[in-house]
């Protein structure tokens, strides 16, 4: 009865999913209502992945699944992010909807399909059924990026990501096929097992076959030299995905990295080392290349979400040299930016609603003017971003960085801290745009009070609180509040 | 003795004084050395200005124009200026074409697989 | 009481800065609240002077756990040498806001709120972190004062100041982070109280590199030479109120970051750099001056002004005596008043002439009178004139380093005539000579003008006739320091 309540996240959202398919060719029903039919599968979904928090780690029906898809903290944390960032998703954008003719019911369906896979990905515990879990979440993302069928950018967005998707999905299931012929199995205890009880030398097929798992993460994040899609895509795809994608997606990438990682790979994690720091510096350095010479802000979003995985990864090779604070850190970090991505690009799907123009810098000239409450949730988003002290993304900087200088990595870490100089420039530059210059259309426009606003300014509150809110100010769980329970996923792990 | 030295000087002074402005007294033409010196104030206020004012001038100038702007800002300018050039060439990389992409990610996948042969010690 | 005075002190500008978001409030209002708070915070800060004991080091401390997980505490804290620069802001603050009266844009009154709770939590704040905080977040109002409410090129200047100070306390950042990991390393606890930290034994080779972060961050603040660039166009840009602040308290905190974590963390180490600081602070103390005879903006000529004499600040620090320290610490505050007093004259000039070029300005003399006395008075007390506070800290100082060093004191007392020049030239073309602005009409100080003005002068004096009012205050922790 116990395992039913923990099935019945997943039922919910996939039962979701299916109705929405079913009735999406109605015309009689409203965007609207297929948008509050979603989020309210989602909403049951995270009602029983919270009250399943903290049940301890069991496997779902064993007897049926055998040990494919455990239960445990971390993978219901990070469920619960996927249907937060989802719900979010449906909530910010329902403008956005409105004011696009594409949108069809197919959307809303295919958007809970991707957060089951995710989450189905969180939970996997054994290496075909994460890659069946990520292509379910990967498909999905495809067309959805692709939705605006008649836009070019829209489509071509579509086709490099799905081209380039399946050409690194393939070396998973090479790397898997090499693990399962050195183990014998592709469960993830019997790797660990296998892995426990050999010596490095004696490992070579599994090292490489593991090592191409790591492409496939790689490119899913984002990472130098396998980055080159995130731009055009971020770009291509409608606002709403772009959001989903920055935010939601790429936190269910991390899902299944920090599990090989922490759980699997722990003992030789340090073979890694140099390829991991390559990749890092790399991806530091070309994320903010990429993003500062970017005019459209989009754009400039999508090359700094390389960057931001950047930091991901220091944070990554942290934990294979012995961080005790890594792990978490990566976790609060994946927090931190999940709730500045989802405000940032929140905003921007929010103007986008209002216009059809490209958002390039140019057009925040003098929106502090016309719109001065979402000018300062941009700005709280942009110093969140830039690692400015009194939000959350300073201190998700702050546990990265210690982490790396925790495990001897002065080098990433001066690194880092040189490129959160340089994202200084290119999100303070949004902020000088939008109050230093006057206003070329238009007056100060009134401040709607609807579910997308509400929403975007709890985002900006919580940013601000989970930085400087802590046990100073009674019960309401602050910057310790989070970090505490990233500790919790990352012990129910090991 | 220096008493009467001073008496006679101011006397000295005074005289000289009343013939120069007093009596009779016309617009004193510098025609001699002595009498040049005396008017220009012994050049003092042009020894002045040229050991003193001048130098100052000129390296205050040599400061703002040189110095500050071609040095110091001239370093973070092109420090700048390397990074946006950088980015430029970057930038390049990104063209637009998905087999360009696949070309990366390739590369990125050889470099990964030469890695894996050396730290593994496979011998070819 | 005691316990939350100083958070008070921090706090209150940012708190009524909300209310009056949040409320809306009209700009009346915002007036109103803005002098009520600075005046408040005076009536504070008085209240923590007549319970200061200078013979004690620490005193009004505040230690509350804060971010638990990372050893981040709230921890404040006040000493003689955060108590001079304490008064200090709570002086110009409410002279600040005279002086901004007219001016109705709120932001305008919200960004100096905020920048004050900026200041004085830098000041106070005794956890490293914290300080970090409050030293990246007062940076804030002060690039969209620039950016926004300034003149020039106030957009890329406003930049500027911002990528080049946020570079110095990013390397600070790495170092303080790296201290808490050594500090962890040592004994299993992540910690980031400064208290905590100045326990720790580094290494020579270490602290080197640690001091340098640090060290980066305070000379970009202070600038030292080859640092400054962003000073003359920022000062030059950003509208009176953010140079004064800049100028009189951000400057300042500069010298104190090093004295306060400089000193605090690394102790007699730190004198590994003092021959490099002293050789940029006495190139820097000439080569100001010297740039600033040809400038034409008055605005800039008082921001290499300001910089000639934070370097002397700079040296007084780095030469052990307590002489040259006590001297520093005085000027501090003097300088801060002077020159705040003439930033005020420059925002007056300019309000009446709309021009702070001195090709532009000539023979205020012959109209306004008293104009002319205030303005002569803050220039010539910035260069030391005999009287004024200026004057018993600069003679402070070279008496310190002819303590130190006979050729750094030669230097010393020949590079502190350099300022002579320029302001003596400097005054002869605004005041005297030609009236050059005979189109615009323009009067006399108002009543409110000198209500601003005179305190500074006043304090200027006693400074400069009585030091012996004030000295004791900060004597006794400069002795304890000192062995």
């Amino acid at each position: 009865m116990m395992q039913f309540l923990f099935t019945l996240p997943f039922l919910s959202v996939l039962l979701g999913a299916f109705v929405l398919m079913l009735f999406s060719h109605k015309k009689s029903i409203s965007l609207k209502s297929f948008n509050y039919i979603s989020i309210f599968f989602l909403t049951i979904a995270l009602i029983f992945e919270y009250l399943t928090l903290g049940a301890g780690s069991s496997y779902l029906f064993e007897s049926i699944f055998s040990k494919l898809f455990i239960l445990d903290d971390f993978a219901t944390l990070f469920d619960m992010m996927f249907t937060l960032g989802a719900i979010l998703t449906l909530l910010i954008n329902s403008d956005y909807f409105k004011s696009r003719t594409y949108f069809t019911g197919e959307y809303f369906s295919l958007l809970l399909f991707s957060v089951f896979g995710m989450m189905m990905l969180s939970h996997a515990h054994e290496l075909l059924t994460a890659f069946i879990s990520l292509e379910i979440a990967s498909l999905s993302v495809y067309a959805l990026v692709g939705y605006h069928k008649n836009k070019k950018v829209s489509s071509e967005a579509m086709m490099k990501y799905m081209v380039l998707g399946s050409l690194t999905g393939a070396f998973f299931i090479l790397g898997t096929a090499m693990i399962y012929g050195a183990v014998g199995s592709t469960t993830l205890e019997n790797i660990a097992l296998y892995v426990d009880n050999s010596k490095i030398e004696d490992m070579t097929l599994l090292v490489v076959g593991a090592s191409f798992l790591m492409i496939t993460i790689l490119f899913k994040i984002g990472a130098v030299p396998f980055h080159s899609w995130v731009v055009d895509v971020y770009h291509g795809a409608p606002y709403p995905i772009t959001m989903f994608m920055a935010s939601t997606f790429k936190i269910a990438i991390f899902a299944i990295a920090l599990r090989l990682y922490i759980v699997d790979f722990a003992t030789i994690n340090s073979f890694w080392r140099e390829l991991l720091q390559a990749v890092t510096i790399l991806t530091l350095i070309g994320g903010s290349l990429l993003a500062i010479s970017q005019s459209l802000v989009k754009r400039m979003l999508a090359g700094s979400s390389i960057v931001h995985s950047g930091y991901l990864l220091i944070g990554l090779s942290s934990i294979g040299l012995g961080s005790d604070i890594a792990a978490p850190a990566v976790m609060f970090y994946l927090i931190a930016y999940f709730l500045s991505a989802v405000g940032s690009f929140g905003i921007l799907s929010f103007i986008a609603s209002q216009s059809k123009r490209q958002m390039s810098y140019d057009d925040f000239k003098g929106f502090a003017s016309r719109r001065p409450y979402m000018a300062l949730m941009m700005t709280i988003f942009m110093l969140s971003l830039a690692g400015f002290p009194s939000t959350i993304g300073f201190l998700g900087k702050f546990y990265i960085f210690t982490s790396a200088i925790e495990s001897g990595q002065i080098l990433l870490a001066g690194l880092g801290i040189l490129t959160a100089f340089i994202s200084v420039y290119y999100y303070f530059k949004l902020i000088a745009m939008m109050y230093f210059f006057e206003s070329e259309t238009g007056g100060k426009k009134t401040f709607p009070i609807n579910a997308s606003t509400i929403v975007i300014a709890m985002m900006a509150l919580i940013v601000v609180w989970g930085g400087i809110g802590s046990s100073l100010f009674g019960y309401l769980p602050g910057a310790d509040g989070f970090i505490d329970l990233a500790k919790q996923a990352i012990t129910s792990l090991k | 003795m220096l008493a009467l030295l001073n008496v006679s000087l101011g006397l000295f002074g005074m005289t000289l004084a009343y013939k120069l402005y007093g009596h009779r007294a016309k617009e004193v033409k510098a025609d001699t050395f002595v009498k040049r010196v005396i008017i220009n104030k012994f050049y003092v206020d042009e020894l002045y200005e040229f050991i003193i004012v001048k130098p100052l001038l000129v390296a205050s100038r040599f400061i703002a124009n040189s110095i500050d702007n071609k040095i110091f800002d001239g370093f973070i300018n092109y420090s700048i200026l390397f990074y946006r050039v950088l980015a430029g060439q970057f930038i390049r990389l990104q063209n637009g074409k998905v087999r360009f992409y696949a070309l990366y990610i390739l590369l990125g996948v050889s470099m990964m697989s030469l890695f894996l042969i050396y730290k593994l010690g496979v011998t070819i | 009481m005691t316990n939350h005075i100083l958070t008070s002190i921090i706090f209150l500008p940012l708190l009524i800065a909300m209310v009056l978001g949040v409320a809306r409030a009209s700009i009346k209002v915002i007036k109103v609240a803005a002098i009520l708070s600075s005046l408040t915070i005076l009536l504070l800060v008085i209240a923590v002077i007549l319970a200061f004991d200078p013979n004690q080091g620490m005193q009004f401390t505040q230690n509350l756990a804060w971010i638990k997980n990372a050893g981040i505490t709230y921890n404040i804290g006040l000493d003689a040498l955060s108590l001079i620069i304490l008064i200090l802001i709570a002086i110009l603050m409410p002279l600040i806001y005279i002086y901004m009266l007219k001016d109705n844009r709120k932001g305008y009154w919200y960004n100096m709120l905020l920048l004050q709770t900026g200041v004085t939590g830098a000041l106070l704040s005794l956890d490293l972190i914290l300080f970090y905080l409050f030293w990246e977040t007062m940076l804030l109002p002060i690039f969209v004062m620039i950016g926004k409410y300034g003149n020039g090129l106030r957009q890329y200047n406003s930049m500027k100041i911002l990528l080049m100070t946020v570079l110095g306390s990013m390397s600070m950042l790495f170092s303080i982070l790296y201290m808490g990991y050594i500090y962890f390393e040592a004994t299993g606890t992540w910690s980031f109280a400064l208290s905590d930290l100045s326990s720790i034994d580094l290494s020579a080779k270490a602290s080197i590199w640690l001091m340098a972060g640090f060290l980066l961050a305070f000379a970009i603040k202070i600038p030292l030479v080859g640092f400054h660039t962003w000073m003359a166009p920022a000062y030059g840009s950003a509208p009176t109120p953010a140079v004064i602040i800049m100028s009189a308290i951000m400057a300042k905190l500069g010298v104190y970051g090093i004295w306060r974590f400089g000193y605090g963390l690394f102790g007699a180490n730190l004198h590994y750099y003092a021959p490099t600081i002293i050789i940029l602070a006495l190139i820097g103390l000439l080569y100001y001056a010297i740039r600033a005879i040809t400038e034409n903006n008055l605005r800039k000529m008082f921001a290499y002004s300001s910089g000639s004499h934070l370097s002397l600040i700079a040296l007084g620090i780095f030469l052990t005596n307590i002489y040259a320290w006590g001297g520093s610490l005085y000027f501090i505050a003097t300088h801060a008043i002077a020159s705040a007093g003439m930033f005020m004259m420059i925002g007056l000039t300019y309000y009446r002439f709309k021009t702070v070029n001195i090709s532009e300005l000539g023979g205020i003399a012959q109209k306004a009178p008293l104009f002319t006395f205030f303005f002569a008075f803050f220039a010539l007390s910035i260069a030391g004139l005999p009287g004024t506070g200026g004057f018993v800290a600069e003679l402070l100082i070279i008496i310190g380093a002819f303590k130190e060093n006979f050729i750094i004191g030669v230097f010393t007392a020949t590079t502190m005539l350099s300022a002579m020049i320029y302001i003596f030239w400097m005054l002869q073309r605004v005041l005297f000579g030609e009236v050059t602005n005979e189109n615009s009409e323009y009067s006399d100080l108002s009543l409110r003008e000198i209500g601003m003005l005179l305190p500074l002068v006043l304090l200027l004096l006693i400074t400069g006739i009585m030091p012996s009012l004030f000295i004791p205050y900060f004597e006794p922790q400069l002795l304890g320091a000192l062995q």
